[in-house]
Protein backbone atom coordinates (compact mmCIF):
# COMPACT_ATOMS: atom_id res chain seq x y z
CA UNK A 1 0.00 0.00 0.00
CA UNK A 2 1.28 3.46 -0.81
CA UNK A 3 -0.83 5.55 1.10
CA UNK A 4 -4.58 4.98 2.89
CA UNK A 5 -6.62 6.19 5.53
CA UNK A 6 -8.47 3.56 9.09
CA UNK A 7 -11.48 4.85 10.17
CA UNK A 8 -9.87 8.59 9.47
CA UNK A 9 -12.10 11.62 10.30
CA UNK A 10 -11.61 15.31 10.63
CA UNK A 11 -13.24 17.99 12.17
CA UNK A 12 -13.47 21.66 10.80
CA UNK A 13 -14.93 24.91 11.71
CA UNK A 14 -17.74 26.48 9.79
CA UNK A 15 -19.49 29.73 10.06
CA UNK A 16 -23.02 29.95 9.85
CA UNK A 17 -25.31 33.00 10.59
CA UNK A 18 -27.24 33.37 13.68
CA UNK A 19 -31.11 32.69 13.77
CA UNK A 20 -32.92 35.20 15.90
CA UNK A 21 -36.75 34.79 16.49
CA UNK A 22 -37.99 38.46 17.13
CA UNK A 23 -41.48 39.23 18.22
CA UNK A 24 -42.08 35.55 16.74
CA UNK A 25 -40.86 35.89 13.08
CA UNK A 26 -37.30 33.91 12.73
CA UNK A 27 -34.54 36.47 11.32
CA UNK A 28 -31.16 35.67 9.55
CA UNK A 29 -28.74 37.75 12.00
CA UNK A 30 -25.51 39.20 10.64
CA UNK A 31 -23.80 38.02 13.73
CA UNK A 32 -22.08 34.52 12.87
CA UNK A 33 -21.68 32.08 14.85
CA UNK A 34 -18.72 29.24 14.50
CA UNK A 35 -19.47 25.50 14.89
CA UNK A 36 -17.58 22.74 14.50
CA UNK A 37 -18.62 19.71 11.89
CA UNK A 38 -17.14 17.04 10.54
CA UNK A 39 -15.66 16.82 7.40
CA UNK A 40 -15.70 13.40 6.79
CA UNK A 41 -15.29 10.47 8.85
CA UNK A 42 -15.45 7.38 9.39
CA UNK A 43 -13.16 7.26 5.87
CA UNK A 44 -11.41 3.74 4.75
CA UNK A 45 -9.47 3.61 1.71
CA UNK A 46 -6.26 3.06 0.30
CA UNK A 47 -4.13 3.09 -3.02
CA UNK A 48 -1.35 1.51 -4.59
CA UNK A 49 0.83 1.57 -7.91
CA UNK A 50 -1.49 1.87 -10.78
CA UNK A 51 -5.13 2.80 -8.60
CA UNK A 52 -6.75 5.80 -9.19
CA UNK A 53 -9.08 5.82 -6.44
CA UNK A 54 -11.76 8.35 -7.06
CA UNK A 55 -13.40 11.00 -4.61
CA UNK A 56 -16.55 12.31 -4.85
CA UNK A 57 -19.12 13.86 -2.75
CA UNK A 58 -22.04 16.94 -2.68
CA UNK A 59 -19.95 19.47 -0.91
CA UNK A 60 -15.76 20.20 -2.49
CA UNK A 61 -14.38 20.87 0.38
CA UNK A 62 -15.08 17.52 1.68
CA UNK A 63 -13.20 15.47 -0.92
CA UNK A 64 -10.50 18.04 -1.03
CA UNK A 65 -9.52 17.94 2.68
CA UNK A 66 -8.98 13.95 2.27
CA UNK A 67 -6.52 15.45 -0.53
CA UNK A 68 -4.92 17.36 2.10
CA UNK A 69 -4.39 15.04 4.90
CA UNK A 70 -3.05 12.26 1.96
CA UNK A 71 -0.61 15.24 0.66
CA UNK A 72 0.29 15.58 4.94
CA UNK A 73 -0.51 18.84 5.16
CA UNK A 74 -3.87 18.64 7.27
CA UNK A 75 -3.65 16.20 10.62
CA UNK A 76 -7.15 14.01 10.92
CA UNK A 77 -8.73 13.93 13.97
CA UNK A 78 -9.55 10.35 14.64
CA UNK A 79 -8.44 7.21 12.89
CA UNK A 80 -4.73 6.81 11.48
CA UNK A 81 -3.39 7.65 8.07
CA UNK A 82 -0.34 6.12 6.16
CA UNK A 83 1.40 9.30 4.34
CA UNK A 84 2.76 8.24 0.96
CA UNK A 85 7.05 8.44 1.00
CA UNK A 86 6.20 11.70 -1.25
CA UNK A 87 3.01 13.04 -2.67
CA UNK A 88 1.78 15.85 -5.32
CA UNK A 89 -1.24 17.81 -4.50
CA UNK A 90 -2.39 19.30 -8.00
CA UNK A 91 -4.43 22.18 -7.22
CA UNK A 92 -5.84 24.52 -9.63
CA UNK A 93 -3.21 27.60 -9.86
CA UNK A 94 -4.61 30.62 -9.42
CA UNK A 95 -3.69 34.36 -11.11
CA UNK A 96 -1.80 36.18 -8.43
CA UNK A 97 0.16 32.83 -8.00
CA UNK A 98 2.15 33.12 -10.93
CA UNK A 99 1.37 36.75 -11.44
CA UNK A 100 4.11 39.39 -13.42
CA UNK A 101 6.12 35.79 -14.87
CA UNK A 102 7.57 35.03 -17.59
CA UNK A 103 5.75 31.30 -18.78
CA UNK A 104 9.00 29.90 -17.96
CA UNK A 105 9.28 31.37 -14.15
CA UNK A 106 5.60 29.84 -13.97
CA UNK A 107 6.79 26.56 -14.49
CA UNK A 108 9.69 26.91 -12.14
CA UNK A 109 7.40 28.73 -9.37
CA UNK A 110 4.63 26.33 -9.59
CA UNK A 111 6.86 23.47 -9.45
CA UNK A 112 8.21 24.79 -6.18
CA UNK A 113 4.85 25.72 -4.91
CA UNK A 114 3.92 22.01 -5.75
CA UNK A 115 7.01 20.78 -3.36
CA UNK A 116 9.77 20.38 -5.89
CA UNK A 117 13.37 21.23 -4.81
CA UNK A 118 15.26 23.42 -7.11
CA UNK A 119 17.16 20.66 -8.49
CA UNK A 120 14.10 18.98 -9.11
CA UNK A 121 12.47 22.14 -11.17
CA UNK A 122 15.23 22.28 -13.06
CA UNK A 123 14.70 18.73 -14.62
CA UNK A 124 11.20 19.64 -14.86
CA UNK A 125 10.88 22.48 -17.14
CA UNK A 126 11.90 20.84 -20.74
CA UNK A 127 9.40 18.03 -20.33
CA UNK A 128 6.53 20.51 -18.80
CA UNK A 129 7.33 22.86 -21.22
CA UNK A 130 6.96 20.37 -24.15
CA UNK A 131 3.62 18.82 -22.52
CA UNK A 132 2.21 21.78 -21.75
CA UNK A 133 2.93 22.88 -25.57
CA UNK A 134 4.59 26.40 -24.44
CA UNK A 135 7.81 25.66 -25.85
CA UNK A 136 8.42 28.55 -28.20
CA UNK A 137 6.79 30.63 -25.68
CA UNK A 138 9.19 30.44 -22.46
CA UNK A 139 10.14 34.23 -22.45
CA UNK A 140 6.63 35.54 -23.29
CA UNK A 141 4.95 36.91 -20.06
CA UNK A 142 2.28 34.60 -18.79
CA UNK A 143 -0.51 37.34 -18.45
CA UNK A 144 -0.55 37.31 -22.51
CA UNK A 145 -1.65 33.38 -22.43
CA UNK A 146 -3.97 33.54 -19.35
CA UNK A 147 -5.99 30.67 -17.63
CA UNK A 148 -5.61 27.60 -20.25
CA UNK A 149 -1.91 28.16 -20.35
CA UNK A 150 -1.54 28.61 -16.57
CA UNK A 151 -3.25 25.07 -15.97
CA UNK A 152 -1.68 23.45 -18.63
CA UNK A 153 1.48 23.54 -17.14
CA UNK A 154 0.07 22.85 -13.91
CA UNK A 155 -1.27 19.78 -15.27
CA UNK A 156 1.75 18.99 -17.29
CA UNK A 157 3.74 19.40 -13.37
CA UNK A 158 1.54 16.60 -12.11
CA UNK A 159 2.23 13.84 -15.50
CA UNK A 160 6.12 14.62 -14.79
CA UNK A 161 5.89 14.99 -11.04
CA UNK A 162 8.63 12.50 -9.53
CA UNK A 163 6.49 11.06 -6.99
CA UNK A 164 4.90 7.82 -6.74
CA UNK A 165 1.34 9.14 -5.61
CA UNK A 166 -0.71 12.50 -7.28
CA UNK A 167 -3.54 13.83 -5.89
CA UNK A 168 -5.80 15.49 -8.21
CA UNK A 169 -8.01 18.38 -6.49
CA UNK A 170 -10.92 18.66 -8.85
CA UNK A 171 -8.26 19.48 -11.36
CA UNK A 172 -8.52 16.25 -13.75
CA UNK A 173 -9.26 17.84 -16.48
CA UNK A 174 -7.28 21.54 -17.21
CA UNK A 175 -6.59 23.94 -19.77
CA UNK A 176 -7.67 24.31 -23.25
CA UNK A 177 -9.55 23.11 -25.91
CA UNK A 178 -7.69 19.89 -27.21
CA UNK A 179 -5.28 19.54 -24.13
CA UNK A 180 -8.49 19.51 -21.50
CA UNK A 181 -9.62 17.08 -24.14
CA UNK A 182 -6.29 14.71 -24.03
CA UNK A 183 -6.44 14.84 -20.03
CA UNK A 184 -8.12 12.08 -19.29
CA UNK A 185 -6.80 9.71 -21.56
CA UNK A 186 -3.03 11.50 -20.08
CA UNK A 187 -4.62 10.01 -16.47
CA UNK A 188 -5.15 6.62 -17.80
CA UNK A 189 -1.63 6.44 -19.49
CA UNK A 190 -0.10 7.72 -15.82
CA UNK A 191 -2.17 5.40 -14.07
CA UNK A 192 -1.01 2.44 -16.30
CA UNK A 193 2.66 3.41 -15.94
CA UNK A 194 2.26 2.61 -11.90
CA UNK A 195 1.33 6.19 -10.32
CA UNK A 196 -0.89 5.98 -7.67
CA UNK A 197 -3.30 9.04 -8.25
CA UNK A 198 -6.20 10.17 -6.29
CA UNK A 199 -8.72 11.90 -7.82
CA UNK A 200 -11.47 14.39 -6.16
CA UNK A 201 -14.22 15.50 -8.78
CA UNK A 202 -17.40 16.06 -9.89
CA UNK A 203 -17.69 14.54 -13.46
CA UNK A 204 -19.17 11.38 -13.80
CA UNK A 205 -16.53 10.86 -16.92
CA UNK A 206 -13.50 11.38 -14.78
CA UNK A 207 -14.66 8.67 -12.44
CA UNK A 208 -15.60 5.98 -15.04
CA UNK A 209 -12.93 6.69 -17.65
CA UNK A 210 -9.85 6.64 -14.81
CA UNK A 211 -11.36 5.29 -11.89
CA UNK A 212 -9.97 1.70 -10.33
CA UNK A 213 -12.25 2.47 -6.90
CA UNK A 214 -14.70 5.34 -5.20
CA UNK A 215 -15.36 6.82 -1.85
CA UNK A 216 -18.33 8.95 -1.62
CA UNK A 217 -17.21 11.22 0.87
CA UNK A 218 -19.95 12.28 3.39
CA UNK A 219 -19.86 14.03 7.19
CA UNK A 220 -21.29 11.07 8.89
CA UNK A 221 -19.74 8.28 7.42
CA UNK A 222 -17.63 7.39 4.13
CA UNK A 223 -18.99 4.57 1.69
CA UNK A 224 -16.28 2.76 -0.95
CA UNK A 225 -17.99 2.33 -4.05
CA UNK A 226 -17.68 1.03 -7.49
CA UNK A 227 -16.57 3.83 -10.17
CA UNK A 228 -20.21 3.05 -11.39
CA UNK A 229 -21.80 3.90 -8.19
CA UNK A 230 -19.73 7.04 -7.96
CA UNK A 231 -20.45 8.45 -11.64
CA UNK A 232 -24.17 7.84 -10.62
CA UNK A 233 -23.66 9.64 -7.55
CA UNK A 234 -22.50 12.55 -9.29
CA UNK A 235 -25.24 12.10 -12.17
CA UNK A 236 -28.25 12.29 -9.80
CA UNK A 237 -26.49 14.55 -7.21
CA UNK A 238 -26.35 17.11 -10.51
CA UNK A 239 -27.03 20.99 -9.49
CA UNK A 240 -27.95 19.73 -6.24
CA UNK A 241 -25.56 20.36 -3.56
CA UNK A 242 -22.42 20.85 -5.71
CA UNK A 243 -20.91 24.71 -4.31
CA UNK A 244 -18.77 26.62 -6.29
CA UNK A 245 -15.31 27.21 -4.42
CA UNK A 246 -15.25 30.93 -3.57
CA UNK A 247 -11.92 32.22 -4.87
CA UNK A 248 -10.12 34.95 -2.38
CA UNK A 249 -10.38 38.53 -3.99
CA UNK A 250 -6.98 40.22 -4.06
CA UNK A 251 -6.14 41.65 -0.69
CA UNK A 252 -5.49 45.39 -0.87
CA UNK A 253 -1.54 45.60 -0.78
CA UNK A 254 -1.10 48.96 -0.43
CA UNK A 255 1.63 48.42 1.92
CA UNK A 256 3.84 50.90 1.21
CA UNK A 257 4.62 54.39 3.12
CA UNK A 258 6.65 54.81 6.24
CA UNK A 259 5.52 55.58 9.35
CA UNK A 260 7.39 57.11 11.97
CA UNK B 1 9.70 22.26 12.94
CA UNK B 2 13.62 22.05 12.19
CA UNK B 3 12.73 19.69 9.01
CA UNK B 4 10.31 22.55 7.70
CA UNK B 5 13.14 25.30 7.86
CA UNK B 6 15.69 22.54 6.46
CA UNK B 7 14.30 22.64 3.12
CA UNK B 8 14.26 26.22 2.61
CA UNK B 9 17.39 26.33 1.00
CA UNK B 10 17.12 23.69 -1.40
CA UNK B 11 13.78 25.78 -2.48
CA UNK B 12 16.34 29.14 -2.86
CA UNK B 13 15.76 29.36 -6.67
CA UNK B 14 11.71 29.25 -6.16
CA UNK B 15 12.07 31.72 -3.34
CA UNK B 16 14.26 33.88 -5.43
CA UNK B 17 11.11 33.88 -7.94
CA UNK B 18 8.64 34.73 -5.45
CA UNK B 19 10.59 37.74 -4.43
CA UNK B 20 10.82 39.07 -8.00
CA UNK B 21 7.13 38.78 -8.68
CA UNK B 22 6.77 40.68 -4.94
CA UNK B 23 8.91 43.67 -5.66
CA UNK B 24 7.62 43.95 -9.59
CA UNK B 25 3.82 43.80 -8.33
CA UNK B 26 4.95 46.20 -5.74
CA UNK B 27 5.45 49.07 -7.64
CA UNK B 28 4.22 48.81 -10.80
CA UNK B 29 1.25 50.87 -10.06
CA UNK B 30 3.80 53.82 -9.57
CA UNK B 31 4.74 56.05 -12.58
CA UNK B 32 8.58 55.89 -10.88
CA UNK B 33 8.14 52.31 -10.49
CA UNK B 34 11.09 50.95 -8.14
CA UNK B 35 12.63 54.41 -7.48
CA UNK B 36 10.19 54.62 -4.57
CA UNK B 37 11.69 52.11 -2.99
CA UNK B 38 14.80 54.04 -2.53
CA UNK B 39 13.00 57.37 -3.11
CA UNK B 40 10.63 57.08 -0.31
CA UNK B 41 13.46 56.79 2.68
CA UNK B 42 15.52 59.31 1.06
CA UNK B 43 13.20 61.89 0.87
CA UNK B 44 11.87 61.28 4.43
CA UNK B 45 15.74 61.65 5.54
CA UNK B 46 16.22 64.84 3.68
CA UNK B 47 12.63 66.02 5.18
CA UNK B 48 13.89 65.03 9.01
CA UNK B 49 17.44 67.07 7.78
CA UNK B 50 15.80 70.03 7.35
CA UNK B 51 13.24 70.59 9.97
CA UNK B 52 16.28 69.36 12.59
CA UNK B 53 19.41 71.59 10.98
CA UNK B 54 17.43 74.34 10.43
CA UNK B 55 13.65 74.40 11.37
CA UNK B 56 15.09 73.59 15.32
CA UNK B 57 18.68 74.11 14.39
CA UNK B 58 19.00 71.27 16.73
CA UNK B 59 20.47 68.50 14.31
CA UNK B 60 23.87 69.50 16.21
CA UNK B 61 22.47 68.57 19.87
CA UNK B 62 21.03 65.04 19.17
CA UNK B 63 22.82 63.17 16.58
CA UNK B 64 26.09 62.89 15.26
CA UNK B 65 27.35 64.75 12.41
CA UNK B 66 27.17 64.92 9.43
CA UNK B 67 23.57 65.07 10.68
CA UNK B 68 22.04 63.97 6.89
CA UNK B 69 24.91 60.97 7.08
CA UNK B 70 23.61 60.39 10.78
CA UNK B 71 19.87 60.35 8.98
CA UNK B 72 20.28 58.15 6.40
CA UNK B 73 22.77 55.41 7.96
CA UNK B 74 19.58 55.19 10.23
CA UNK B 75 16.69 55.30 7.99
CA UNK B 76 17.05 52.80 5.15
CA UNK B 77 17.75 50.10 7.76
CA UNK B 78 14.91 51.28 9.66
CA UNK B 79 12.41 51.06 6.39
CA UNK B 80 13.76 46.97 5.76
CA UNK B 81 11.81 46.48 9.59
CA UNK B 82 9.17 49.37 9.13
CA UNK B 83 8.12 47.74 6.19
CA UNK B 84 8.25 43.64 7.43
CA UNK B 85 6.62 44.55 10.68
CA UNK B 86 3.80 46.23 8.99
CA UNK B 87 3.41 43.76 6.19
CA UNK B 88 3.84 40.45 7.88
CA UNK B 89 0.55 39.89 10.19
CA UNK B 90 -1.38 39.75 6.62
CA UNK B 91 1.49 37.30 5.02
CA UNK B 92 -0.67 34.37 5.97
CA UNK B 93 -3.76 36.16 4.68
CA UNK B 94 -2.18 37.08 1.39
CA UNK B 95 -0.51 33.74 0.69
CA UNK B 96 -3.57 31.70 2.49
CA UNK B 97 -4.51 30.18 -0.47
CA UNK B 98 -1.25 28.76 -1.74
CA UNK B 99 -0.19 27.76 1.83
CA UNK B 100 -3.78 25.70 1.85
CA UNK B 101 -1.97 24.21 -1.63
CA UNK B 102 1.24 23.68 -1.08
CA UNK B 103 3.54 21.74 1.13
CA UNK B 104 6.04 24.36 1.55
CA UNK B 105 7.19 25.35 4.93
CA UNK B 106 4.53 28.06 6.91
CA UNK B 107 8.30 29.90 7.30
CA UNK B 108 8.23 30.77 3.77
CA UNK B 109 5.55 33.22 2.75
CA UNK B 110 6.87 35.71 6.22
CA UNK B 111 10.58 34.91 4.86
CA UNK B 112 9.43 35.83 1.41
CA UNK B 113 7.95 39.45 3.04
CA UNK B 114 11.54 39.70 4.59
CA UNK B 115 13.43 38.89 1.86
CA UNK B 116 11.59 42.00 -0.56
CA UNK B 117 12.68 44.09 2.21
CA UNK B 118 16.31 43.03 2.33
CA UNK B 119 16.48 43.30 -1.37
CA UNK B 120 15.62 46.92 -1.31
CA UNK B 121 18.24 47.51 1.42
CA UNK B 122 20.83 46.33 -0.23
CA UNK B 123 19.71 48.48 -3.48
CA UNK B 124 19.79 51.61 -1.01
CA UNK B 125 23.48 50.94 -0.23
CA UNK B 126 25.15 52.98 -3.07
CA UNK B 127 22.70 56.30 -2.31
CA UNK B 128 24.03 55.56 1.87
CA UNK B 129 27.63 55.62 0.50
CA UNK B 130 27.11 58.47 -1.70
CA UNK B 131 26.03 60.40 0.97
CA UNK B 132 29.20 59.38 3.60
CA UNK B 133 31.15 60.99 0.23
CA UNK B 134 28.83 63.66 -0.37
CA UNK B 135 28.46 64.68 3.27
CA UNK B 136 32.29 64.64 4.14
CA UNK B 137 32.15 61.58 6.21
CA UNK B 138 34.70 58.71 5.54
CA UNK B 139 34.70 55.27 5.94
CA UNK B 140 36.65 53.32 8.84
CA UNK B 141 37.35 49.98 10.16
CA UNK B 142 33.65 49.77 11.57
CA UNK B 143 32.49 48.87 7.91
CA UNK B 144 33.28 45.34 8.27
CA UNK B 145 30.49 45.70 11.19
CA UNK B 146 28.23 46.56 8.22
CA UNK B 147 27.44 42.78 6.74
CA UNK B 148 27.03 41.50 10.88
CA UNK B 149 24.26 44.25 11.04
CA UNK B 150 22.83 42.78 8.04
CA UNK B 151 22.75 39.34 9.11
CA UNK B 152 21.59 40.65 12.94
CA UNK B 153 18.63 42.31 11.30
CA UNK B 154 17.81 39.96 8.92
CA UNK B 155 17.18 37.95 11.80
CA UNK B 156 14.93 40.15 13.85
CA UNK B 157 12.90 41.04 10.78
CA UNK B 158 12.42 37.28 10.27
CA UNK B 159 11.70 36.76 14.21
CA UNK B 160 9.26 39.46 14.11
CA UNK B 161 7.41 38.20 10.07
CA UNK B 162 7.03 34.75 11.90
CA UNK B 163 5.61 36.33 15.01
CA UNK B 164 3.25 38.52 13.49
CA UNK B 165 2.06 36.61 11.17
CA UNK B 166 1.17 33.28 13.12
CA UNK B 167 -0.26 35.82 15.38
CA UNK B 168 -2.42 37.52 12.95
CA UNK B 169 -4.76 34.21 12.76
CA UNK B 170 -5.31 34.00 16.45
CA UNK B 171 -5.63 37.82 17.13
CA UNK B 172 -6.04 39.94 14.03
CA UNK B 173 -5.68 43.12 15.54
CA UNK B 174 -1.89 42.52 15.49
CA UNK B 175 -2.21 44.92 12.44
CA UNK B 176 -3.54 47.54 14.00
CA UNK B 177 -0.79 47.07 16.52
CA UNK B 178 1.87 46.57 13.96
CA UNK B 179 1.65 50.11 13.28
CA UNK B 180 2.03 51.03 16.99
CA UNK B 181 5.41 48.88 16.90
CA UNK B 182 6.71 50.48 14.01
CA UNK B 183 6.47 54.34 15.34
CA UNK B 184 7.73 52.56 18.73
CA UNK B 185 11.24 51.21 16.80
CA UNK B 186 11.25 54.69 15.03
CA UNK B 187 11.07 57.01 17.86
CA UNK B 188 12.81 54.86 20.54
CA UNK B 189 15.64 53.62 18.03
CA UNK B 190 18.98 55.91 17.24
CA UNK B 191 17.28 56.98 14.16
CA UNK B 192 17.01 60.60 15.15
CA UNK B 193 18.72 60.81 18.23
CA UNK B 194 22.25 59.38 19.52
CA UNK B 195 22.81 57.78 22.90
CA UNK B 196 25.20 60.27 23.46
CA UNK B 197 22.40 61.92 25.63
CA UNK B 198 21.94 59.50 27.58
CA UNK B 199 23.38 59.34 31.23
CA UNK B 200 26.26 56.45 31.28
CA UNK B 201 24.24 54.18 33.81
CA UNK B 202 20.91 54.34 31.51
CA UNK B 203 22.86 53.44 28.20
CA UNK B 204 23.30 49.04 28.65
CA UNK B 205 19.53 49.63 28.98
CA UNK B 206 18.76 50.80 25.70
CA UNK B 207 19.99 47.57 24.08
CA UNK B 208 17.37 45.98 25.09
CA UNK B 209 15.58 47.32 21.90
CA UNK B 210 17.47 44.86 19.70
CA UNK B 211 17.59 47.39 16.63
CA UNK B 212 19.62 49.74 19.07
CA UNK B 213 22.30 47.37 18.66
CA UNK B 214 22.04 46.07 15.00
CA UNK B 215 22.15 50.47 14.18
CA UNK B 216 25.15 51.07 16.04
CA UNK B 217 26.93 48.13 13.61
CA UNK B 218 25.65 50.26 10.30
CA UNK B 219 27.14 53.60 11.69
CA UNK B 220 30.34 52.24 13.35
CA UNK B 221 31.27 52.27 8.85
CA UNK B 222 31.47 56.24 9.48
CA UNK B 223 31.60 56.81 13.69
CA UNK B 224 33.21 53.63 15.41
CA UNK B 225 33.01 55.74 18.27
CA UNK B 226 29.17 54.62 18.93
CA UNK B 227 30.66 50.97 19.76
CA UNK B 228 30.22 50.37 23.07
CA UNK B 229 30.93 47.57 25.73
CA UNK B 230 29.98 44.34 23.91
CA UNK B 231 28.04 43.04 26.83
CA UNK B 232 25.52 45.05 25.29
CA UNK B 233 25.66 43.75 21.94
CA UNK B 234 24.86 40.99 23.48
CA UNK B 235 21.45 41.84 25.42
CA UNK B 236 20.60 42.72 21.73
CA UNK B 237 21.64 39.47 20.54
CA UNK B 238 19.91 38.06 22.67
CA UNK B 239 16.57 39.54 22.52
CA UNK B 240 16.96 38.77 18.96
CA UNK B 241 17.23 35.11 19.36
CA UNK B 242 14.20 35.32 21.86
CA UNK B 243 11.82 37.07 18.88
CA UNK B 244 13.08 34.51 16.39
CA UNK B 245 12.24 31.58 19.30
CA UNK B 246 8.80 32.83 19.69
CA UNK B 247 8.25 33.63 16.25
CA UNK B 248 9.39 30.03 14.97
CA UNK B 249 7.28 28.43 17.89
CA UNK B 250 3.91 30.68 16.59
CA UNK B 251 4.30 29.52 12.88
CA UNK B 252 5.79 25.58 13.40
CA UNK B 253 5.76 24.76 16.99
CA UNK B 254 2.19 25.78 18.96
CA UNK B 255 -0.03 23.13 17.73
CA UNK B 256 -1.36 26.15 15.50
CA UNK B 257 -2.81 24.28 12.66
CA UNK B 258 -2.37 27.12 10.06
CA UNK B 259 -3.85 25.89 7.26
CA UNK B 260 -7.02 24.94 8.82
CA UNK B 261 -6.80 28.53 9.83
CA UNK B 262 -5.92 30.54 6.72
Amino acid sequence: MLAGLTDAGMQGIRLTKKKQVIKGVPRVTSTHVREAYWVFQGLSAQVDAGDALILVSRDPVRPSAVLRVLAGMLPVDTGAVQLPERAMLLSSPQVKWVRELSVEQTIRLLSGIYGFSDAEVEDLVEPVARTAEVQGLLHRPLEEFGKPVRDQIAFAIALHAPVPVVLFDHTATMGGGDFRASCLDRLVELRDAGKALVIATDRPKVALQVGTGAVIVRGKRADPVSVVDAAEFLLRDKGKGHKKRRSRDEDDEDEGGLEF
Amino acid sequence: MISGIARLPSRRRTIGIMVRQDLKFLYRRYRLGFIWTLGEPFLLAVLMWAVFSFIFAGGRGIGLQPFIVFLITGIYPFTWLSQTIRRSPRSFRRFGDVLQNSPLPPATWPLRIVLVGMFEFVLSIPIILAFIVLGGASLTWGTVLFPVAMVLQFLLCLGFALFEAGLALRWPDIEVFSSILTRAFFWGSPILWSQKNFPEWMKPWLYINPFHGVLDFYRASVWPEVLQPWPNYALSFGVILVILAMGLWMVHGSGLDLRRRV
